[in-house]
């Protein structure tokens, strides 16, 4: 039985074996075109897996449960790493796994490092964070003065 | 041993590109010498590859935590501008750069602020978190010449200078605890030691963004790349030439090894292009936001 169900996993694998990337960044713009002031189309998020079509320069034609746009190679990785566990093999923990299991120097960290370091001002770097401009006002700037255009 | 580690520093120092093969010229000449045997050789490259861990392998989150505490601490020190309209301008302008860079989209995102200092200068902190004064803002003779300071910084990011800052302990002993076969949550003695590391590569980042600078290198790779995301946006390249040039001391951004001429002689091929284009709009926006600044 065990046998039937490994060369079924393998089969489903293979079936879905479309090259996949995964976003690398927390929020993350699907775009209408593969150009930087184009307009977003979606929006995807950390861990999210996309199944990747094509590419243009910097641009990866991607699709996912969201929709289907172009995103900047920078905000994925095409990685399939795997830890090992053996102790003769070295282990390689990627950058990327890093980013998906959310540790090494993480939100943990940061609190343990506010106790000891009470003078920072993270009150003003979490009000910074919020002060993100939408990104439909961004691209009016852009059209407005005469910016953009095909480079 | 202390001899291996004494061959691997001198060929490390003699300018071997990466880590992997540093070691290996080290295991090699160790073996060469009779110090080590191969079997060793082999071991030692296997658990260097372990402990290698360059600012190529901080990952985004990491990057991103990092630079929420750097900001921290340099908010610490410079207090955040109020002026609604001015950093409302600068983080549209800023996003407006940063989406056309090599890295449009960080863990986080880039996010602007001014800061309330005469002083000429900028900081960017890993992750995207770009702080500028008062001061380099009023440098600034037009939006194109604002553009080119914060197309500079967001290099900088896009670069990972302020990673590189990092000394190689704070991060070996950070992939020392991940190499671990660690389950959920992170026990008390690696939180500490992780904490101690992270504290440590804090003080790295800000002692070269306060005090050190950047080394001529990477200023005029930001330089360059700079004028290059200028070029993208529909700025122009030859702004941040024209910035530099008419500054004469001053500090954080101008305050560097090479001086402000020198970077500007090195740009003098990042000319204005044909197709440029100069617009009223931004120069009425502009003079609106900074009349406030």
């Amino acid at each position: 039985m065990r046998r039937w169900l490994w060369l079924l996993g393998l089969a489903g694998a293979a079936w879905a074996a479309e090259p996949a990337v995964t976003v690398v960044v927390r929020e993350a713009a699907l775009k209408r075109n593969p150009q930087f002031y184009a307009s977003t189309v979606a929006t995807v998020r950390l861990g999210e897996r996309l199944s990747s079509s094509g590419a243009q320069g910097a641009w990866l034609q991607v699709s996912g449960a969201g929709g289907s746009g172009w995103i900047h190679k920078s905000a994925v990785t095409q990685r399939r790493t795997r830890v090992s566990a053996s102790d003769s093999e070295v282990t390689q923990t990627s950058a990327e796994e890093i980013t998906l299991a959310g540790k090494g120097f993480n939100q943990q960290v940061e609190g343990s490092y506010k106790r000891k370091r009470p003078g920072s001002n993270f009150a003003a770097v979490n009000a910074l964070e919020r002060s993100a401009v939408p990104e439909e006002d961004v691209l009016r700037f852009v059209a407005e003065g005469g910016l953009g255009g095909e480079r | 041993m202390r001899r291996l580690a004494a061959a691997l520093l001198a060929v490390t120092l003699s300018g071997c590109k990466t880590f992997d093969a540093a070691v290996e010229q080290a295991a090699g000449k160790a073996v060469d010498k009779g110090w080590i045997t191969r079997g060793q050789a082999s071991s030692i490259k296997k658990s260097a590859t372990a402990l290698r861990k360059g600012a190529a392998d901080i990952s985004d989150s990491e990057e991103y935590y990092i630079g929420r505490a750097v900001s921290a601490e340099l908010l610490s020190r410079y207090k955040p501008a109020r002026d609604p309209e001015l950093n409302r301008y600068v983080r549209t302008l800023g996003q407006a750069v940063a989406m056309v860079s090599d890295r449009p989209a960080t863990y986080s995102g880039y996010r602007f602020q001014v800061l309330d200092s005469d002083e000429p200068n900028a900081f960017a902190a890993p992750g995207g978190f770009i702080l500028v004064t008062r001061g380099l803002i009023r440098l600034a003779r037009s939006e194109d010449e604002l553009a080119a300071a914060l197309a500079h910084e967001i290099a900088h990011v896009s670069l990972k200078h302020g990673l590189q800052t990092i000394k190689t302990a704070r991060l070996t002993t950070a992939f020392g605890i991940l190499a671990k076969e660690a389950s959920k949550g992170t026990a008390a003695e690696d939180l500490a030691d992780l904490t101690e590391a992270f504290e440590g590569a804090i003080e790295d980042v800000v002692k070269h963004l306060v005090v050190n600078g950047y080394s001529r290198e990477k200023e005029y790779e930001a330089d360059s790349l700079g004028a290059e995301y200028l070029r993208r946006a529909g700025y122009d390249p030859a702004a941040l030439g024209r910035l530099l040039g008419r500054v004469s001391g001053g500090g954080g951004l101008l305050k560097t090894h090479p001086s402000s001429s020198a970077r500007a002689e090195r740009l003098a091929n990042a000319t204005t292009p044909e197709d440029y284009r100069p617009s009223k709009v931004r120069d009425r926006r502009f003079a609106k936001a900074l009349k406030a600044g």
